[in-house]
């Protein structure tokens, strides 16, 4: 019964049924009380609905688009730097990234005399046995400890941290002018100051290579001089 | 909001009806247009606001009921909702004021007086209230849903029940309930 009272207070009876209930109404004083209780609490529903619905209307809207994008503002302000430094941070070139990117220890040559010491040597080198290599080359007389094993012994020290013996060796074989290590020293002598994070060292260097339009290693010494005049380096 | 969206939204019912009433209020124009016609009729600015107001609700409540057909465009719908409203409420007014024996003017002059069946629209407004109240919120709420012609299922949703066989059965119960109160206030019983 409360279904058909339903459909008779939302007014979705046909015409022929609310024709026949409205006689039932009229004609059954029991059915006509159930349903004057139904509709006084149906309506005492709607009303709580309409009351709803009125609160409703005068409650703010949503914020247009303009200003709710205005609302971010102030965690795109937080996240925005946050993203930037983060980015710096991921990007900046330090000292000691800048000579891992460009410290690589080289294979050995082998030249016709010597052979033999030589070979072991190389196959040292090679193996990148630094500590091996620098125990061979004290264990050599002083009339055999030629440029060449200078060279490695001072790449061996600036692959083991010991920056200042390099320095020195790389410096010796500088002045001595051998055209077989010169530009390749000037090279690693630009390494250890980067390393030793020497910067008046590092561009002294620098411009030293620079100037020699064909040094070996011109273009990579360019790259760092880019890097290190960059606002990255390090940050 | 075109027509279709508001019609779309009353129907989803919910935080999108409510959108969609809030925007007919505000933000639409008609209430401007509507209120500017009832007062040419006679309103008052309180009863021509009361009006459209009702009429909103009216509206939401025809959408709901699948009995707006569309055959007209919703402000016009709205308008003519709000234009019949006025009228009914003032030949409600005008016969209480002539059974009250007050002199009758030009209907146009009626302002907010305080006619008979106004008052006695109060006197059941505030029964219903006492009613309303001894409810719970959630018995009430579930009536509120009822009252707009939410499915069970979506009652059932909103309210977190298991089922709409479970909200069915509460929708009874409140409604038993509150048919019982109102029976039991004297007024209700005359």
């Amino acid at each position: 019964m409360e279904e058909l009272f339903e459909k008779y207070w939302r007014g979705l009876l046909e015409p022929k049924a609310k024709l026949d209930f409205e006689e039932q109404l009229h004609n059954d004083e029991k059915i006509s009380a159930d349903y004057r209780s139904f509709a006084i609490a149906a309506e005492a529903s709607k009303k709580l609905a309409f009351d709803d619905l009125k609160a409703e209307m005068t409650k703010p809207l949503a914020m247009p688009q303009k200003q709710r994008a205005l609302k971010w503002w102030p965690i795109a302000a937080i996240i925005l730097p946050l993203t930037i430094v983060a980015f710096l941070l991921a990007t900046k070139t330090d000292s000691k990234k800048l000579f891992a990117e460009n410290f690589k220890l080289p294979s050995v040559e082998q030249t016709r005399s010597d052979v033999d010491i030589q070979s072991t040597f190389a196959k040292l080198i090679n193996s990148k046995d630094c500590a091996g290599a620098l125990k061979f080359i004290d264990q050599l007389s002083a009339d055999r400890t030629t440029n060449y094993y200078r060279f490695y012994e001072g790449i061996c020290h600036l692959s083991s941290g010991d920056y200042e013996q390099a320095e020195t060796l790389f410096g010796n074989l500088i002045q001595s002018q051998d055209s077989r290590f010169q530009a390749d020293s000037e090279w690693y002598s630009l390494l250890t100051a980067i390393a030793k994070e020497d910067e008046d060292s590092t561009k002294k260097r620098i411009s030293m290579i620079l100037a020699k339009k064909r040094h070996p290693h011109l273009e990579n010494t360019r790259k760092i001089n880019r890097k290190i005049r960059s606002p990255l380096y390090n940050l | 909001m075109t027509d279709e969206q508001i019609i779309q939204n009353i129907s989803a019912g919910a935080a999108k009806m409510n959108k969609a009433v809030r925007w007919i209020y505000q933000e639409s124009g008609w209430k401007e247009q509507i209120k500017a016609r009832l007062k040419k009729q006679g309103a008052s600015d309180m009863e021509s606001e009361d009006i459209f107001q009702e009429a909103i609700c009216a509206l939401v409540f025809n959408i709901r009921d699948n009995k707006f057909r569309g055959e007209s465009k919703l402000t016009t719908y709205l308008s003519s909702i709000s234009t019949k409203r006025w009228f009914t409420f003032r030949q409600k007014t005008q016969r209480a004021i002539d059974k009250g024996g007050n002199v009758m003017g030009d209907p146009a002059d009626h302002t907010t007086t305080t006619p008979e069946e106004e008052i006695l629209c109060q006197e059941e407004r505030m029964h219903l209230d006492l009613a309303l109240d001894t409810m719970g919120d959630k018995c009430k709420k579930v009536l509120k849903l009822w009252a707009l012609n939410y499915s069970m299922q979506e009652i059932a949703q909103q309210m977190n029940y298991k089922s709409a066989g479970m909200a069915r059965k509460k929708k009874h119960e409140c409604l038993k309930r509150l048919q019982e109160k109102l029976i039991a206030d004297p007024y209700f019983k005359q």
